[in-house]
């Protein structure tokens, strides 16, 4: 798998979110896209997962483009995302909100699933045993039961990960999955995010806690005022001299 | 499975009812009573399932009506088939109008939905060559089914009572389907339903073309019972207590739009002495509702289980 970001730029008004942002990963692996508040970074998510068109680029899966396509036609590429604030069905139990992931694995129309006829239960079925699985691995199956809305912050962005998880993505896209978590339960997120790429699904971070990813991370993208002003290995990254003015400010000499 | 214990056991007390009901007006009740069980559960599953609100339920219900009433009156088809035109036809019209429409949102949706009602209601007016405008039609035949004819109070009773209870015990099973869970998180957030690969536009036009089918379907019951329509039935105070109905009731919960239904059709019986206060009731109760318990008549039903199960918990 190859993601490759081209030349995109994106305008609000007279405010280039993202300009000339340009760099791609090889999969299965782990890179993050880091930054200073308002640098971009979910701009850039937005327009990969298809709910902004860039004025100018493209990205491309496997060389085919799908930049500029519904969110709904990108998520059936296999790109599975979460969000900076999470995005969850309060009322409906945890098992419930995970299988919703799972909801292009079952087949059927509003007749066949409500009168269960044609393939739709054995599809229901078999997608409310592998969700089960994720849960396990998520460490959310105790609390399968409970309404989304009564879970702590650190539980509902796993439950988001989780519902992503269902649609067995190639590529999960994760917003600021660590941010509001205690340093324990994002140690265990880190820890559960770093066995992804075995499983071949690869994963994108973005993240302004720079700590979290420097360790999780094999390649690293800097945006700070929208453009891409580095990237490379966490190390590489971390000495590079115009990062660190971004994070740091300008040396006064 | 304990909702579907308590949707047998209301299904046997209205099986049983008739041996205690005596007169045909309260019959009559009921019959409404299933009437308006349909237009709330297609409303229920339309603005509390799927987020989308809906001021014009009475111009699909007229729809129904009238397509029930001009097919046997005016060109002398089987009643029956004028009741399958009455939910294919405005189902199809909700689908044609709820994909671009269904792109608003909040009272944007709202104000758009109550001037297509509006649009619909003139239309049942001023198209008198065939709606009979004010004066309406006259002399719809009974619904026919083989050789049973649901024309005493009692043959309806079972009939709109057998529909109404059909339609709520597939209105349960849809909301527990990747459908329903596709509908109800869409309310959240569209957002995270897009991103799970949920075609949002394609499902709001198509519930909200089941919503309007089942409002047709209840305009035919209605037509085909009462034996006269007029467009004074399909205004908008009709689809505003629709959703102040479901308000009271329960705006997310398909048992919360079975009260609002029963309370819609009997709250009149039961405060008919004080005339009009009718409205002042139902008004009432939906701001005290609202403001102390948004969940409606259903919410408290919740409580009330709640606690009573942690009295179970602390006493064992």
């Amino acid at each position: 798998m190859k993601i490759e970001i081209d030349d995109i730029g994106v305008r609000f008004g007279g405010l280039w979110a993202n300009r000339n942002v340009s760099f791609s990963f090889e999969g299965p692996s782990i890179t993050a896209v880091i930054g200073p508040n308002g640098a971009g970074k979910s701009t850039l998510f937005n327009v990969m997962t298809g709910f902004i068109k860039p004025a100018t680029g493209e990205i491309r899966l496997r060389g085919e483009r799908i930049s500029g396509q519904a969110p709904e036609k990108v998520a059936a590429r296999r790109i599975g995302r979460t969000f900076q604030i999470p995005e969850i069905c309060h009322e409906m139990s945890v098992r419930d909100n995970v299988l919703v992931g799972a909801h292009r694995h079952i087949r059927g129309n509003l007749f066949s699933q409500v009168l269960n006829i044609g393939a739709s239960g054995a599809a229901e079925r078999e997608a409310g045993d592998r969700v089960d699985v994720i849960l396990k691995d998520t460490r959310l199956y105790d609390l399968r039961d409970r309404p989304a809305g009564t879970l702590p912050l650190g539980r509902v962005r796993l439950l988001e990960i989780a519902r992503a998880l269902a649609s067995e993505p190639e590529l999960l896209l994760l917003d600021e999955a660590a941010s509001g978590l205690n340093s324990q339960e994002s140690a265990e997120l880190a820890a559960f995010i770093r066995t992804l790429p075995s499983r071949g699904i690869s994963v994108l971070l973005i993240e302004h806690n720079v700590g979290f990813v420097m360790e999780l991370a094999s390649t690293v993208a800097v945006l700070d005022h929208g453009q891409l002003i580095a990237v490379g290995t966490p190390e590489e990254v971390r000495n590079n001299e115009a990062v660190i003015t971004a994070y740091l400010g300008k040396r006064k000499s | 499975m304990r909702q579907i214990h308590v949707l047998l056991a209301l299904i046997l007390a209205w099986l049983l009812a008739p041996l205690l009901i005596e007169t045909g007006g309260t019959f009559n009740l009921f019959i409404f009573a299933f009437i308006n069980l349909i237009l709330v559960l297609g409303l229920s599953l339309l603005f509390g399932y799927a987020g989308q609100i809906s001021l014009g339920q009475a111009g699909f219900y007229g729809i129904g009506a009238y397509m029930a009433a001009v097919l046997t009156v005016r060109t002398g088809l089987p009643p029956v088939l004028g009741l399958v035109a009455a939910i294919i036809v405005p189902a199809a019209l909700g689908y044609i109008i709820g994909r671009p429409v269904l792109r608003l949102r909040g009272y944007y949706l709202a104000m758009v939905t109550a001037a297509l009602g509006l649009i619909l209601h003139t239309i049942f007016v001023e198209w008198v060559d065939v709606t009979g405008g004010y004066s309406g039609i006259t002399g719809i035949p009974a619904l026919t089914i083989g050789t049973l004819t649901a024309r005493s109070p009692v043959t309806m009773y079972y009939l709109s009572g057998a529909v109404g209870f059909t339609v709520m015990l597939l209105a349960l099973r849809l909301v527990d389907t990747a459908y329903g869970r596709a509908m109800r998180t869409m309310r959240e957030s569209e957002m995270a339903a897009r991103s799970c690969g949920i075609p949002t536009a394609r499902l709001k036009a198509e519930v909200f073309a089941l919503s309007a089918g089942l409002s047709g379907l209840a305009g035919a019951l209605y037509a085909q019972y009462v034996g006269f329509v007029s467009p004074e039935s399909f205004t908008i105070d009709t689809s505003i207590n629709l959703l102040l109905a479901l308000a009271v009731g329960g705006v997310g919960s398909l048992w919360g739009a079975a009260f609002g239904a029963f309370l819609l059709t009997f709250l009149p019986e039961w405060v008919h002495e004080l005339q009009n206060a009718y409205g002042l009731v139902l008004g009432a109760m939906v701001v005290v509702m609202l403001t102390l318990e948004p969940r409606g008549l259903w919410g408290i039903v919740l409580r009330l289980r709640d606690a009573f199960a942690r009295r179970q918990a602390t006493t064992a």
